[in-house]
């Protein structure tokens, strides 16, 4: 599935006389099986942009393309339903949407709107608990005794139940314990590397997006400032110093260590064991 | 189409009606709305609807908001006429087809409209130039006669809560019909069963996080002490202008002219049921 974003405009409506775009003329395109990061300060466009993708809001100008979905004002989309299934988004804190009276049900709730068959629902949840972390006695138990970790857990299987080929997350780990945070980011990198999704992760988390992302939408304002490689970005101090984001601090000190290892590899930094093994390397 | 709400909504600006003391407004509100009920006649209707024209001007409020605080008005207004036509069998009978319409049916309904037409003015008006902060306020101190029978101060507390969280929970609203939308909820279509199914996935995570937000409320508040049985201070000071005394005076005379018309219109009776009672207060 390869998205294409061509000038892209969006504009909340408003009474107001004054308006501001929220997005203005994007223009970018993600290939299938990428993990792409999207960042940005708080109120740059971010989610608006991903609720463009998916049919949830229709750009004010421009258009997005999605292989035979074209998401464009004016023009009706046809079996958006399928489009949705084909794009899954997590949102912010999902563990709001649960409502169901036990785990299972919940999980199967997405499935069963997109038309699964019996066949199919049996035993999905399971396995999709499963891949989430979570082990079979929580089917059965109701979604609002959870603990926040496990409700967030939760809310993101109901979403992988129904196998979507681009998964788009808003900020997953905001409100997490780091232990909980790191396993949910493991989650998504596995579905990006062994079931070969798309991952749109939109995050705060620099280290992340060093660590798992291949590239990298910096937004500014509603506007697309930078559409690079994480590296690229992490080296360029002046887009950063526009951006207002911090250099993770694993690249800070692979590069205070490569002043004395010159051979150090700083592309192939992307956490503490991948820096270790660059160090071992060189010295 | 949650952004659309305009009932009930204020508009910031500065006009005569804005700064009036909102204890002022609201005995003006009750004083409309008597004189909208009883029967006042032609003559008593059209100085209404000239003074409510005169009072939009002042207040600056545009026709666009009016109108569109209107809308939710004409389901009832179509359910009025349907009774209406059916249960009214007075006045000048018009044959068109096969059917009988009475007058009266007719100018029942245009009546009933036009009332609430007025009624639904009033309130905007009140509405759109009060704060709703000032709203409570005026409530507390226009019921404070009530206090040896009931803790005004409470209820008027509740009132403020409640006005405060509309829009929280609009904007919930919003949330989860998007996140429940990317599950494959079709809020719009479907057969009765599947509506009430994605009603369903609305209302519950909805009240789950009120309540949630309300207990969050409480603690936060029972943190800095409140006591709604304390004596209180208050922050937020009204101030009586003569301007509101005068208004308030004339209000009353045309109230007190409008009862004079309707009593000794006795006889042009035109609409029995509230006239009656009211004529029954004067036996």
């Amino acid at each position: 599935m390869n998205i294409k974003i061509n000038h892209l405009s969006y504009t909340y409506p408003s009474n107001q006389p004054f308006k501001e775009d929220a997005l203005s003329d994007i223009n970018a395109s993600i290939k299938s099986n990428d993990f792409v990061a999207i960042i940005g300060q708080t109120g740059s466009g971010k989610s608006t942009l991903i609720q463009n993708l998916n049919g949830l809001l229709i750009p004010t100008t421009g258009q997005v393309e999605i292989e035979d979905y074209i998401i464009k004002k004016k023009v009706k989309l046809k079996n958006i339903k399928q489009l949705r299934k084909k794009i899954g988004i997590v949102f912010q804190f999902p563990e709001y949407q649960l409502f169901e009276e036990n785990v299972e049900k919940d999980i199967l709730f997405g499935p069963k709107n997109f038309g699964f068959n019996e066949k199919q629902l049996a035993g999905l949840a399971k396995k999709v608990l499963e891949e989430v972390g979570l082990d079979e006695t929580f089917l059965k138990k109701s979604p609002f005794e959870l603990s926040g970790g496990e409700k967030r857990r939760v809310a993101i299987a109901g979403i992988l139940a129904f196998d979507p080929e681009v998964l788009i997350v808003d900020e997953p780990t905001a409100g997490l314990d780091p232990q909980t945070a790191n396993k949910i980011m493991e989650l998504f990198y596995n579905l990006y590397k062994k079931q070969h999704k798309t991952i749109i992760l939109v995050t705060h988390q620099m280290e992340d997006v060093l660590k798992y992302a291949n590239h990298v939408m910096a937004l500014k304002n509603g506007k697309l400032e930078a559409y690079t490689t994480p590296f690229r970005l992490f080296n360029d101090e002046k887009l950063m110093s526009h951006l207002q984001i911090e250099m993770p601090l694993i690249l800070k000190i692979a590069k205070e260590t490569k002043k004395k290892y010159p051979d150090l590899d700083l592309s192939k930094v992307k956490d503490i064991d991948s820096f270790v093994m660059q160090l071992k390397d060189v010295i | 189409m949650m952004s659309n709400v305009t009932l009930g909504k204020y508009i910031p600006n500065n006009t005569f009606f804005h700064r009036l003391d909102p204890r002022c407004k609201l005995l003006l509100l009750f004083i409309f709305m008597i004189t909208i009920f009883i029967n006042i006649g032609m003559i008593g209707y059209i100085t209404l609807g000239l003074v409510m024209i005169v009072c939009f001007i002042l207040s600056k409020i545009s026709l666009f908001t009016v109108i569109k605080s209107l809308k939710p008005m004409w389901f009832m207004m179509v359910f009025i006429l349907v009774i209406n036509l059916i249960v009214v069998k007075t006045g000048t009978p018009w044959h068109i087809g096969k059917i009988t319409i009475y007058s009266n049916a007719i100018f029942n309904t245009l009546k009933i409209a036009y009332r609430l037409v007025l009624l639904i003015s009033t309130s905007t008006i009140f509405t759109a130039t009060t704060k709703p902060l000032d709203i409570t306020i005026a409530i507390e101190d226009l019921f404070a006669f009530l206090k040896p029978i009931v803790n005004v101060h409470i209820l008027s507390m509740m009132i403020s809560i409640a006005l405060r969280f509309i829009p929280t929970i609009l904007d919930e609203t919003n949330r989860i019909m998007k996140a429940q939308a990317s599950r494959g909820v079709d809020f719009v279509h479907g057969k009765l069963k599947e509506k009430a199914k994605s009603i369903t996935s609305l209302i519950i995570p909805l009240f789950v996080s009120a309540f949630a937000r309300s207990d969050e409320l409480a603690n936060a508040m029972e943190a800095r002490s409140y006591n709604p049985y304390a004596k209180r201070s208050r922050y937020r000071k009204l101030k009586w202008r003569i301007k509101d005394s005068i208004i308030l005076i004339l209000s009353i005379i045309l109230l007190a002219g409008f009862i004079t018309l309707a009593v000794t219109h006795l006889a042009n009776n035109w609409n029995g049921f509230i006239f009656d009672w009211i004529r029954g207060w004067f036996k």
